[in-house]
């Protein structure tokens, strides 16, 4: 829209005025134009002229502007006046935009200037043209505020989750910990529950068998299947009390805590009985697992076997009352053996010589009974102790011939006590009391082994004769050990020799008749 | 110093015939002597469980003497069979005062080893029904 202007300016020669006519005609041009324009002359920007407009813009008047520096006038700042000398020397047109930042919202101002050439086609001055682009800014300006906002939240957003991508991450590597150390307590706790020497499970408020370990099982003798709602309680086979009597599942110390009706188990003695029939004693403990709220939400029990605890107090109990038998027993026996050497003694001190004797003998037999752990002693030496108290070890006045034999307790006591009466009467009377008398012991096993064919023969000793009246000895022998060993036995006083000849059955003896 | 103590003496168990299961030679002869001089008629010796009851179904038997333990076996059979026939009769035992089995606790007991007043006056006692019909 200037161009024609610009040609009429450029014909007026600087520091000439501008032609007056030209200027006459463009100027009432420029008066109507509802641009703000100003024509600037000069490389001082001397306003030459300005329209209403512009007066208006500026909020000055025609007069106050024209004939002074631009700069001072309407000074819009150092870019407005740059463009301006810019303009005024290179003669290239330029357009401006500035903005003023009077309140909240900017406002944009556009600046086209060109030159004004003189009739030498030198530039005379300027023309300037004002021109509000708040309008075309505002959008602009919204959106770029908009956008820088938007990349200022975004680079918020994105530094917040980064942080929070850390903590994450951290929350993470936490958990992972966590998990591990547990997965690692746990494979503890299963080494011990699997490996441990007490037996688990636990149950279910129900009753029904949630987990148990192997050697649950083992004590059991079954596996139960776990989670099987038909086996409650427990997984053995048969329950039975400590008295022996039988305990039906459901009355067992587990469902007596799931049920509230005790709080918990401590070393109650249980009897399981597995399925090939075998019995163990055990040991149970029971606690309830309560929720938050305190209502049993299951129980666990812990169980171990004291079986051989039990039976070895079951042997110790019988071992003591074996003990208890036989040493009054012996009582009884060391009694009757006073009692009938004093019926049969001439006098006291008869009494006191055969009593000791008896006694001795008894000891020895016992003596040689102790020295075998399994209590049995053999005839042999059972001979020879009882001979060896009326002759030397080297004596060659006895002789014992015959196969090993081993006698138990029950046995060797009598017939050690036959050997020490017959002995005994050997030295007082008979081959034993003198120089060319022999004593011969023999036996033999009779074809079954099971009977011991013994015999004591005296020779070379004293004439015998058949004592007056039966005395100790000879009842012991004839009916004693009938009575005891259910032997048969022949004592017979022969002249020549005593002889005893007998024959005694070798198996348990109890029920013989 | 013999002979007094083996006359026979005259007692309420006088001519009672009692049955001794006994497998201990010695204490067997024990008691067979204190029997003797109490005035009974001994029955057995009876060493095993077989014998004793051998011995009651073949022998006319007022009353019995048990030892409780024979050769390791438990003298209860006899002891059943005894009751069955409504025989009295004292259980001898070297153990202590131990709980006994099928109801035996209540049958007088006597422990080894034991006095011959002891033994007298608990086979007067027990056997006192019997005594009073046998005279």
């Amino acid at each position: 829209m200037g161009t024609p202007m610009s040609r009429e300016v450029k014909a007026s020669p600087i520091p000439r005025p501008l032609p007056e006519d030209a200027s006459e005609v463009s100027h009432s041009l420029m008066e109507r134009s509802p641009v703000p324009m100003a024509e600037l002359e000069g490389a001082g920007h001397i306003v030459r002229y300005v329209n209403p407009a512009f007066c208006q813009l500026v909020g000055k008047s025609k007069q106050a502007l024209v004939g002074n520096p631009f700069a001072e006038t309407v000074l819009e700042g150092d870019g407005c006046l740059a463009a301006m000398d810019r303009v005024y020397h290179t003669e290239k047109t330029e357009t401006y935009t500035e903005s003023e930042h009077p309140g909240s919202h900017p406002v944009y101002w556009s600046y086209a200037i060109w030159p004004v050439l003189g009739a030498d086609q030198t530039p005379v001055g300027v023309m300037m043209q004002v021109t509000e682009t708040t309008r075309f800014h505002q959008p602009a300006g919204a959106m770029n505020e908009a956008l820088v906002l938007s990349s200022v939240r975004q680079h918020e957003l994105i530094e917040q989750a980064e942080k929070l991508n850390e903590q994450l991450q951290a929350e993470v590597a936490d958990r992972k910990a966590g998990i591990e150390a547990l997965r690692k307590s746990e494979e503890r706790y299963r080494a011990l529950f699997d490996l441990g020497p007490v037996a688990v499970y636990s149950c279910d408020t129900s009753g029904v068998i949630q987990e148990f370990n192997r050697r649950s099982s083992e004590l059991w003798g079954r596996e139960p299947a776990s989670g099987d709602t038909e086996e409650r309680f427990c997984g053995s086979h048969k329950l039975f009390r400590a008295d022996g009597s039988f305990m039906p599942h459901e009355q067992c110390p587990m469902a007596e805590v799931l049920s509230g009706k005790i709080s918990e188990t401590r070393g109650a003695e249980v009897l399981i009985e597995r399925p090939d029939g075998s019995r163990i004693t055990v040991i149970v403990n029971i606690r309830p697992q309560k929720n938050g709220s305190g209502d049993i939400i299951g129980a666990i029990n812990c169980f171990y076997d004291i079986t051989e605890r039990k039976q070895h107090e079951e042997h110790q109990k019988m071992l003591l009352n074996e003990l208890s038998h036989r040493v009054k027993n012996t009582l009884a026996t060391v009694q009757s053996i006073a009692m009938q050497t004093m019926q049969n003694a001439p006098t006291i001190e008869a009494f006191q010589d055969a009593f000791e004797s008896r006694l001795v003998a008894l000891a020895s037999t016992h003596n040689l009974l102790l020295q075998n752990p399994s209590q049995v002693v053999s005839l042999r030496d059972l001979a020879a102790s009882e001979l060896s108290h009326y002759a030397a070890d080297d004596d060659t006045r006895f002789t014992i011939e015959g196969d090993d034999v081993s006698l138990r307790s029950e046995r060797a006591v009598p017939i050690g006590m036959m050997f020490h009466e017959l002995a005994t009467n050997a030295a007082k009377y008979g081959a034993l009391s003198v120089l060319s008398g022999r004593v011969a012991v023999s036996w033999t096993l009779g074809e079954d082994a099971g009977t011991l064919h013994l015999q004591w023969v005296e020779t070379d000793g004293p004439a015998v004769k058949r004592p007056s009246r039966r005395g100790f000895g000879s009842r012991l022998i004839e009916r004693g050990l009938a009575h005891e060993l259910g032997a048969n036995v022949r004592l017979i006083f022969d002249p020549c020799g005593v002889r005893c000849v007998m024959d005694i059955p070798l198996p348990p003896v109890a029920e013989m008749s | 110093m013999t002979a007094s103590d083996s006359e026979p003496k005259i007692t309420p168990l006088r001519d009672l015939r009692i049955l001794v299961v006994e497998d201990e030679m010695m204490v067997a002869m024990l008691m067979e002597d204190m029997l003797e001089v109490f005035g009974c008629k001994l029955v057995g010796p009876a060493a095993s469980i077989a014998h004793a009851l051998l011995l009651i179904s073949t022998e006319t038997i007022d009353g019995a003497m048990l030892d409780l333990n024979l050769a390791g076996h438990s003298v209860y059979p006899v002891a059943d069979e005894l009751a069955r026939l409504g025989i009295p009769f004292v259980l001898v035992t070297g153990y202590g005062n131990q709980e006994l089995e099928g109801g035996y606790n209540d049958r007088p007991r006597l422990p080894k080893p034991f006095r011959r007043l002891d033994l007298l006056s608990i086979m007067e006692t027990t056997f006192a029904r019997a005594s009073n019909a046998a005279q």
